[in-house]
């Protein structure tokens, strides 16, 4: 047994328990081609589910997207390294859904009438433009490949604890071996079941996601005392948390937030950039797409907040780990946040319940990897590749989305070498900032075609320039640690700077246009996008 | 009424809720030991759901349920 983690509760009950719930997950993955059968050789099916969802079970898919390597991983690390701050997943969740409920029903019903299968068609035929649908596939290209690293990210934090209590002397070749068996056995079941096999697996892996949260935040502080005792053993061991993640040697408040007004600007702006940006991901549209009537989109909107409160209680553990000062010793002798979850499950819960919970986290990084993964390969051969292969027939269409959602998953696994583990919450971050910059033809688009096709472009341009210069720029061109820049009025999360100098320039070049006698020369009816045909 | 005013309107209402941080930006009221400053947002998403439901239960569209 290793040292490092002395004491942890994992053994090769832990294992056997891993390995039997993954060989379940990757059957119910190749079964899904065959539930709710259709002809996967069309894109909507093996995209969009055949757009049959109901609201329960798009709820899951959505929830889906949320239990992520993001929640359990991300979060709670940026919550036990920087304190408070951690917590802006919440508003973010609270929000991101309300304005699921002001656009997904708009989109969903759009696209039902003219037969729409990512954003970027819809922005097409709107602004009758072929450079914007092409930016703003490139752009959720760009953008998922930061979202997939952290998933990654994730995986490898419960991989970890385990080879370093088994005592595997080699953990970065045994990690990244492991990752690559699991990322074959996704790519294949992708392949073979599209985003039917995601949601089936996503169904699987959020109760196990749940059963753990309970279990974690009803017996832990049961077992070994609650906040109270946490937040003052904090006081004391957090110091070492600081200086081992943080390089400063001082002790982290957890209890309340400062009092001052950058902290305000930076929680709210990280909450308002970060909900405004969610539902432009590819992967999202993907999610609220599928569901078989506006009905379902709506309902499965307003209770996904429900689901956020799985998300507030594991951002939680990151106090609950200090009633557990072997736990924090993990943390603190691996120097990486990203173990703050497994850590704690690992000295606190038995051995079999262990290899349940890793598990669940694990798949809860590999599901989400696959639904983003089928996002990106909708959007780059719908709106790139077709738009230069013109009379591509429909099953080249769905081979080739097949074929890039298993390239693609392999190029993410390259960036998780760019960003320090406790920090991993950055790399979803700055997918943020550049994703949000496709709000204005989307989101406004949905509302409104009094918007002109090159302005729009060029405010695009803008604030993807401004959004990775002052990501540079705060970061003095070293890794990625933060995603907010100092303004007058208090650190802003970069996203909301950048989406603000975009909207400026995409109004003002309307205004202008419009004086020069541009007038809209979109296709799309007002009443396709409210009412379904 | 519109269903997406009436959804604007609910957004408004939860961004001032989450904003207020000097409310809820306290140590006690502790609930099991967590400070205010977690368990009111914590709560506020229950409350965000319920909000959401008004539009969604109460402002229907002809087309809701067509497949």
């Amino acid at each position: 047994m290793s040292s490092i983690a002395q004491g942890i509760h994992i053994d090769i009950t832990t294992v056997i328990v891993f390995i039997v719930v993954f060989i379940v997950f990757a059957f119910l993955g190749f079964y899904g081609s065959r539930w709710r059968r259709g002809d996967l050789s069309k894109l909507s099916e093996w995209a969009l589910a055949g757009r049959k969802l109901g609201w329960f079970l798009n709820w899951f898919l959505m929830g889906a997207d949320l239990f992520t390597a993001y929640t359990f991983i991300a979060v709670p690390s940026l919550l036990l390294a920087s304190g408070p701050v951690g917590f802006f997943a919440v508003p973010y969740v609270a929000w991101g859904f309300a304005v699921e409920l002001l656009i997904a029903p708009r989109l969903w019903t759009v696209a039902r009438n003219r037969g729409y299968v990512t954003a970027a068609d819809f922005v097409k035929d709107r602004f009758n433009s072929r450079l914007l649908p092409i930016a703003i596939a490139l752009t959720g290209t760009v953008a998922e490949l930061p979202y997939i690293a952290l998933q990654i990210i994730g995986m490898e934090a419960v991989l970890i604890p385990i080879f370093l209590a088994l005592g595997v002397s080699a953990i970065k070749t045994a990690t990244d071996l492991a990752l690559l068996v699991s990322f074959i056995i996704l790519a294949a079941f992708v392949f073979t079941s599209g985003l039917r096999g995601a949601t089936l697996t996503g169904v699987f892996k959020d109760l196990l996601i749940w059963i753990t949260v309970l279990v974690v935040i009803i017996y832990v502080p049961l077992a070994v005392g609650g906040f109270g005792v946490a937040l003052h053993n904090a006081q004391t061991l957090s110091t070492a948390v600081d200086s081992a993640i943080n390089h400063v040697s001082k002790p982290i408040l957890y209890a309340h937030a400062p009092t001052v007004e950058a902290f305000a600007s930076a929680y709210l702006s990280l909450a308002l950039g970060s909900a405004l940006a969610l539902f432009l991901y590819p992967h999202a549209v993907n999610g609220y797409l599928s569901p078989e009537s506006k009905r379902a989109v709506k309902l499965s909107a307003a209770l996904l907040p429900i689901y956020g409160i799985g998300l507030a209680l594991i951002a939680l553990f990151a106090i609950l780990i200090y009633s557990v000062p072997n736990a924090v010793n993990l943390v603190v002798a691996t120097k990486n946040g990203a173990l703050t979850v497994p850590s704690l499950i690992g000295y606190t819960l038995p051995s079999w319940f262990v290899g349940l919970a890793y598990v669940g986290i694990f798949i809860g990084g590999l599901v989400p990897a696959a639904i983003m993964a089928i996002g990106v390969a909708n959007l780059l051969t719908r709106n790139v590749i077709k738009e230069f292969w013109k009379d591509m027939p429909e099953h080249t269409e769905a081979t080739l989305a097949k074929w890039i959602s298993t390239a693609f998953k392999f190029v993410a696994l390259a960036f998780v070498f760019i960003v320090p583990a406790t920090y991993a919450i950055q790399l979803q971050l700055l997918g943020g900032i550049l994703i949000a910059q496709t709000l204005p033809p989307v989101f406004l688009g949905l509302y409104t075609d009094k918007l002109e096709p090159r302005s729009l472009f060029v405010g695009w341009l803008a604030g993807i320039g401004s959004g990775v210069y002052l990501t540079l720029l705060a970061n003095h061109f070293g890794p990625l640690k933060t995603s907010a820049y100092l303004t007058p009025i208090g650190p802003l999360y970069i996203a909301v700077i950048a989406l603000s100098i975009n909207l400026v320039i995409s109004l003002v070049g309307t205004g202008i246009a419009y004086a020069l006698g541009w007038r809209p020369a979109g296709k799309i009816k007002a009443e396709e996008i409210t009412m379904l045909k | 009424m519109n269903f997406y005013i009436v959804t604007a309107v609910v957004f408004l209402i939860l961004i001032i809720l989450y904003a207020l941080l000097p409310l809820y930006n306290k140590v006690s009221p502790t609930i099991g030991g967590l400070p205010m400053f977690y368990w009111y947002q914590t709560i506020m998403l229950v409350v965000t759901s319920i909000l959401l439901l008004i539009p969604v239960l109460l402002v229907k569209e002809p087309d809701e349920n067509k497949r």
